[in-house]
């Protein structure tokens, strides 16, 4: 009886990390395509950043893996597989197992979160994309200056990780370098000399100093 | 119970030594949110900064700032308002400890931090008021004493207290240089945040009932929380779990900001928030257990038949996908709401064969917390995190002194309290266009409620002063029971006379509103008293002209409508002359 009452249950399916502390995880890569919410038709150059985020003891805490891709001609994006990959037994949030980031400049940046798949629990060691071979679709953006720096806002500095560490950072600095260097491509557009561009620019600023050299001083 | 018993033996021996974080929180984005929304509708804390001619988008010290991606990826762009929500996201720093981290236990990713200021964070209201408390293992400090500066505080502990608020304050107005005030004017919200976590936090049943839910060494740190983690969702409006759509927007609104006695009462006592959220909401660790007799809780009632049951049909969202209608038994808890006098209902628990997430069956039903409990206590705390947040700002701003300038360029201060004393000393500041500023004269003073000083003679400055002087005043010292109390506001300042010039006097001429002070209700629009003041010495802006606007008293709003000179010995007419007292009563 006491034997059972220890077997991890159905929902613990991984006994290793539930119980042993050995946790693993990994994706078998997959693919979507991106299209006009409008037209229908596929966009070429979004960008897609995607991080597969762990639970914390204080919330979301940083990614284990991140790959970015652009989507060509076709509007395909492609991610690899990873894995397998240690890390820790409060496993990988839900829904953010990967957390997908796409940006184009004129349309709105979009956060696609995982739609997992049956039985997925937090420590399943094979995290499959929901939307592998399906398309997903970007709205135009339509508004002011001001929204349009909301936008960016959100594609460099995307609320769902949580707090990462720095060495999780800087582990995937290339992947968020390729995103910081296509947001500030687009300040450079806005109209200088207005605060609101100035302030994001500035920041931006910095954080891709920490990007470049581990540091902001 | 038992197989979490077990787990502690087991454990208890190696964690003997180890402090360790036993406490989530509510999570960044959803303290973001709460303070964000408390900032706005602070009137106390609007009421200073446009006191002090600071603009809520200026910006002070934002090289110090933590940067993005160690902030919960908020952008600190430096305003008064985005260091409170700084402070607010910092207050869950915790130390590395590498002994957890193969126990499962998530590393730190704040900036290194020398004490894991989340064991502070709880407060057992109903179990004589401590903290977070497991014998041998760990142990913190109140979360209202943290908070407080009563326990804790000290160069290498908590130096983001209340006290340490007060005291950046202080250095924010009286600092020499613009670099000093502005890293000062930072701390002062970063601290600000600082203390209103600790509030929020409150507003969480699991800080108020001794539920620790670290997800970290789960026997004993306990289950991460669904609530939280939920909740967070609603901040960031992003999907949970396996919900096919975006989690509704928190509700933030709706509870306006008390006003109580002390600081401590918002926290306990009986409109405290701990109170509050303790004796009328179950947490998933304490939930509603007769056998265990609700952890030796008190409140809510620890039996079924004291709440009103209901059968409800909710959404629930099998682990095969998609959405079916599932059956809830829900116990709604009619509760009275201590501060507004209200009644107020919430679904505080659940019994049904759906688990927490309402994912999976169970053979048998069980008590549960789900989402729609979730729900229903989330429209009832996140407002009051609020309003109690919004609450303890207004209390720590609430000081409102001022000062005006007499014809002969004395200063008469006022204490613009209704029902406090302030006594302390007064300082006079004079600012030149660099920025750097001195003091100009200091008193010590003790001014009845709504009462003002004699005019007292104070160092002038030359004639016609460069453009960008300015002049404060600041008060440090006791106001009603509440020590070091620290306030200041924008003054005129004092000049010495210019020589009579060929072409007569200059003279300003303001059209001013009065409101007058009624006992027991607002005055009416029709009540309010429009009168002309005609001055020479003048409130001087940043490029030394006339003010645009100026308030001799706080009941007083005067805005310049004519500048011009008049022959020498003529005065305007029609206009008073006189220096605008607190108890001004117009004729008639």
């Amino acid at each position: 009886v006491a034997t059972l009452l220890l077997v991890p249950g159905p929902a613990a399916a991984e006994v290793m990390c539930d119980w042993f502390f050995r946790c693993l995880y990994e994706s078998p890569g997959f693919r979507f395509r991106v299209v006009d919410s409008e037209t229908k038709q596929p966009l070429a150059d979004v960008h897609a950043l995607a991080e597969w985020v762990l639970e914390g003891s204080h919330g979301r805490n940083g990614p284990l893996m991140v790959q970015d891709a652009a989507s060509g001609a076709d509007g395909w994006l492609r991610f690899s597989a990873w894995g397998p990959t240690h890390g820790p037994r409060t496993g990988l949030v839900l829904n953010l197992d990967p957390a997908i980031t796409l940006f184009k400049p004129g349309y709105k940046t979009r956060l696609l979160q995982n739609a997992y798949p049956p039985e997925t629990t937090e420590t399943t060691r094979l995290r499959r994309f929901g939307e592998d071979g399906k398309d997903t679709a970007l709205e135009p953006f339509r508004g002011t200056p001001a929204e349009w720096i909301e936008q960016l806002r959100k594609a460099v500095y995307p609320a769902t990780l949580g707090r990462p560490s720095e060495e999780q950072l800087l582990q995937f600095r290339s992947s968020y370098l390729k995103r910081a260097h296509r947001v500030r491509a687009e300040v450079g557009r806005l109209p200088q000399g207005w605060r609101d561009v100035e302030d994001f620019s500035w920041s931006l600023g910095r954080t891709i100093t920490f990007y470049e050299s581990g540091s902001v001083r | 119970m038992k197989h979490r018993r077990w787990h502690i033996a087991l454990f208890i021996g190696a964690l003997s030594t180890m402090s360790m974080e036993m406490s989530d929180a509510y999570q960044f984005r959803t303290h973001g949110a709460i303070t964000e929304e408390a900032f706005r509708v602070s009137r106390g804390v609007n009421d200073y900064l446009q006191g002090l001619g600071i603009n809520s988008r200026d910006r002070f010290a934002r090289a110090m700032r933590t940067e993005p991606p160690f902030l919960a990826f908020f952008d600190n762009n430096g305003t008064p308002s985005d260091w409170m929500i700084e402070g607010v996201i910092r207050e869950d720093d915790y130390t590395h400890r590498p002994l957890l981290t193969p126990l499962g236990c998530a590393p730190p990713s704040n900036p290194p931090s020398q004490i894991n200021r989340p064991l502070n964070h709880f407060l057992d209201v109903q179990r004589g008021g401590g903290g977070m408390h497991i014998p041998f293992i760990v142990s913190g400090y109140p979360a209202n004493d943290w908070a407080l500066g009563k326990q804790g505080r000290s160069s290498a502990g908590n130096e983001y207290s209340l006290p340490d608020a007060r005291h950046y304050q202080f250095l924010s107005l009286m600092g020499p240089s613009i670099d000093e005030r502005h890293r000062d004017t930072a701390l002062l919200f970063r601290a600000l945040g600082h203390v209103i976590h600790l509030l929020q936090d409150v507003a969480q049943p699991q800080h108020t009932r001794q539920d620790p839910h670290s997800g970290c060494v789960e026997p004993i740190g306990g289950h991460s929380s669904w609530y939280e983690k939920y909740i967070e969702t609603r901040a960031l409006t992003e999907t949970f779990r396996t919900r096919g759509r975006v989690s509704s927007a928190l509700r933030l609104d709706g509870y306006p900001p008390p006003k109580l006695a002390t600081y401590e009462a918002y926290w306990t006592g009986f409109k405290g928030l701990a109170d509050f959220s303790s004796r009328n909401f179950f947490s998933v660790g304490t939930n509603l257990d007769v056998e265990l007799g609700c952890f030796g809780l008190p409140a809510p009632p620890c039996r079924p038949d004291a709440y009103e049951v209901l059968n409800q049909i909710v959404d629930v969202f099998p682990v095969g996908g998609g959405i079916r209608a599932g059956r809830v038994r829900v116990f709604w808890h009619r509760m009275v709401d201590p501060v507004t006098g209200g009644l107020v209902s919430a679904q505080v628990t659940s019994r049904s064969l759906w688990d927490q997430h309402l994912e999976r069956e169970n053979l048998f039903p069980i008590f549960t917390l789900n989402t729609v409990n979730y729900d229903s206590a989330a429209d009832i705390l996140i407002p009051r995190a609020v309003g109690y947040s919004a609450g303890l700002l207004d209390r720590f701003f609430r000081a409102k002194i001022g000062a005006g300038v007499d014809e002969d360029q004395r200063f008469i201060f006022h204490n613009g309290s209704t029902d406090e004393i302030a006594q302390g000393f007064f300082f006079v500041l004079h600012e030149n266009p660099q920025g750097v500023r001195e003091q100009l004269a200091s008193f010590v003073l003790a001014l009845p409620p709504e009462g003002q000083s004699a005019p007292l003679a104070v160092r002038k400055l030359p004639p016609n002063p460069p453009p960008g002087t300015r002049c404060w005043v600041v008060f440090q010292g006791t106001l009603g029971e509440e020590r070091d109390v620290v306030a200041g506001s924008l003054a005129g300042c004092p000049v010495e006379s210019s020589p009579p010039s060929s072409e007569g006097s200059e003279w300003a001429v303001y059209t001013c509103l009065f409101i007058p002070s009624i006992p027991d209700r607002p005055p009416s629009p029709d009540e309010y008293v429009y009168y002309t003041y005609a001055t020479q010495a003048w409130i001087v802006d940043q490029d030394g002209n006339p003010a645009f606007s100026m308030t001799p008293n706080w009941r007083t709003q005067c805005w310049l409508s004519a500048r011009g000179f008049l022959p020498d010995g003529q005065t305007p007419t029609n206009a008073r002359l006189d220096f605008i007292p607190a108890d001004f009563v117009p004729p008639g």
